[in-house]
């Protein structure tokens, strides 16, 4: 534990020293929710009115990016690059490293948000009650979007253009994570089907319970899928580094 | 004279790229599609469900379909010219690999970011285009040869305008470092590219020229194509900010070409 600990703290401070990395990130995550806020903000519509909208934009927007994970990229980077053999000759675990080193990331993104998060909370009058279980909801989220995220990137392993694997990850936690547009824009059958899947859970979910509240069953879905994932990337983890060692990358 | 080399040496280039990828063994080429064409269905759920709960002023359906379907063509086709050419530069400049490719005897630009582009954004484009085509034909949209000669010119403009844009934020890795984000500073922006630019007129004049310039690259080649009434004020942004971020983002270009000393840039 002590290794991945240091890892923890040296990736801290590499992050701290790149603070432009940060807000880079933040942008990178907060820009598309931010312009379609201001469109639709200018468009009309008789059935959805806009102050909703405006407090969901904000909250997603400013949560998004604590929870959001791109592993898989680096995943991908370190395979391609080889850096994956360190994993083989040294007593670390590339699960855990990555792990360690993208909580740090996040640790630094949440200092960085507190004080806009706070301004928010307050500004839209959120009730205190919700704060508590967004918070919560915001570790699942990041532990549930790292695993996924992670299993996803294992599939580097196996294909050459993995790009397009990653694309389609990111075009579907997007769609039915409801970052690209809130569930109210989505059919109520669709909408029974998404609450039983991991997606409503990856990235938008704190914003979610700090604009409109919390159901326990959420809660639950999560935990289930986060046990589910974190197994099945355990499972292929072996399989990935044995295809590694045979093929030599 | 000079012209037609250059135009020789990116049909060249683009050929030579596509022919790699065509040879390519056909799994990956549909793999390398899905990875593409995602990102073209994404926009069209996500447009369909916002089209089908908002009205923009001024645009029925079927010309907000002729826009998306031209948004489409357009950032694929930015893909397809820029994206290879944008994301090496930012990586020869602090690499010191920028070396060997300006030293040659041909345009500095033309060499650094025209790189080639995948045959998956091409037919990307070209699966925008059949949709746009089929959308004219089923609302029976009235089009004139003059008209789509217009909208195909205006199209090649605004990816002028996005190529300029981003050129403009790459020339800052010169002086500041790695800045990887540089290369898609114009694409974050997309989102605004779907959009008809007219719709912000009642906005304060500071957000309107912030946003006008960017909802216009695609929204004034639509309205061009369609006979739309054209908004004064939108024009006159559109083509000044043509204008401003050509000369801007030349010389700082420049600027940074004079400043690059290889890696220790």
């Amino acid at each position: 534990m002590k290794k991945y600990r240091l890892i923890f703290l040296l990736t801290l401070s590499q992050f701290t020293t790149y603070r432009l990395q940060v807000f880079a990130q933040f942008l990178n995550s907060s820009l598309p929710l931010a312009i379609t806020w201001v469109v639709l903000s200018f468009a009309a519509s008789a059935s959805i009115s806009s102050a909703p909208l405006i407090s969901y934009y904000i909250l997603v927007s400013l949560t998004a990016p604590l929870s959001f994970s791109a592993v898989d990229e680096e995943l991908e980077e370190i395979t391609f690059t080889g850096q994956v053999n360190n994993f083989l000759l040294q007593p670390l675990s590339l699960f855990r490293w990555l792990l360690a080193k993208s909580l740090s990331e996040k640790i630094i993104s949440l200092l960085f948000l507190f004080p806009l998060i706070l301004l928010a909370i307050w500004s839209l009058g959120v009730l205190p009650g919700r704060i508590f279980f967004a918070f919560l909801s915001l570790f699942i989220s990041f532990l549930l979007s790292f695993s996924l995220s992670f299993l996803v990137g294992l599939g580097c392993f196996w294909i050459d253009e993995f790009w397009a694997v990653r694309n389609v990850k990111y075009v579907v936690t997007q769609l039915l994570g409801g970052l690209v547009l809130p569930y109210a824009f989505f059919p109520s059958t669709a909408l029974k089907i998404i609450h039983f899947t991991p997606f409503p859970y990856l990235i938008g979910w704190a914003g979610r319970i700090l604009n409109s509240g919390y159901l326990l069953s959420e809660f639950i879905i999560a935990s289930f899928w986060l046990i589910i994932i974190v197994s099945l990337t355990r499972l292929l983890l072996r399989q990935a580094i044995n295809k590694y060692s045979f093929t030599g990358g | 004279m000079l012209m037609l080399r250059m135009l020789k040496f990116l049909i060249s280039i683009y050929s030579a790229r596509l022919g790699r990828d065509l040879s390519l063994p056909p799994s990956q080429v549909i793999l390398q599609l899905i990875g593409a064409i995602c990102f073209f269905y994404l926009h069209v759920i996500s447009f369909s469900l916002i089209v089908s709960r908002f009205s923009f002023p001024g645009w029925s359906i079927s010309q907000m379909w002729i826009l998306l379907y031209s948004f489409e063509i357009y950032t694929y086709m930015a893909f397809f010219l820029f994206w290879r050419g944008f994301n090496h530069t930012v990586r020869d400049i602090n690499s010191g690999g920028l070396d060997q490719i300006i030293c040659k005897p041909i345009n500095n630009q033309l060499i650094t970011f025209f790189r080639g582009g995948g045959v998956h954004n091409l037919i990307s484009g070209i699966l925008g285009l059949i949709y746009l085509i089929s959308t004219l034909m089923k609302y029976q949209l009235p089009v004139s040869w003059w008209s789509v000669l217009i909208y195909g010119l205006t199209l090649l403009t605004s990816l002028w305008f996005l190529y300029s844009f981003t050129l403009l934020f790459i020339s800052l890795n010169f002086c500041f470092g790695k800045l990887t984000a540089t290369s898609s500073a114009a694409l974050q922006l997309q989102e605004f590219f779907k959009y008809p630019g007219d719709i912000f007129s009642s906005a304060s004049i500071i957000l309107m020229l912030l946003v006008i310039p960017f909802t216009s690259l695609v929204s004034f080649p639509v309205s061009l194509l369609l006979h739309k009434p054209l908004s004064i004020p939108v024009l006159i942004i559109y083509i000044s900010a043509l204008i401003i971020i050509t000369a801007v983002s030349q010389l700082a270009w420049r600027l940074g070409l004079r400043h690059y000393s290889s890696a220790s840039s």
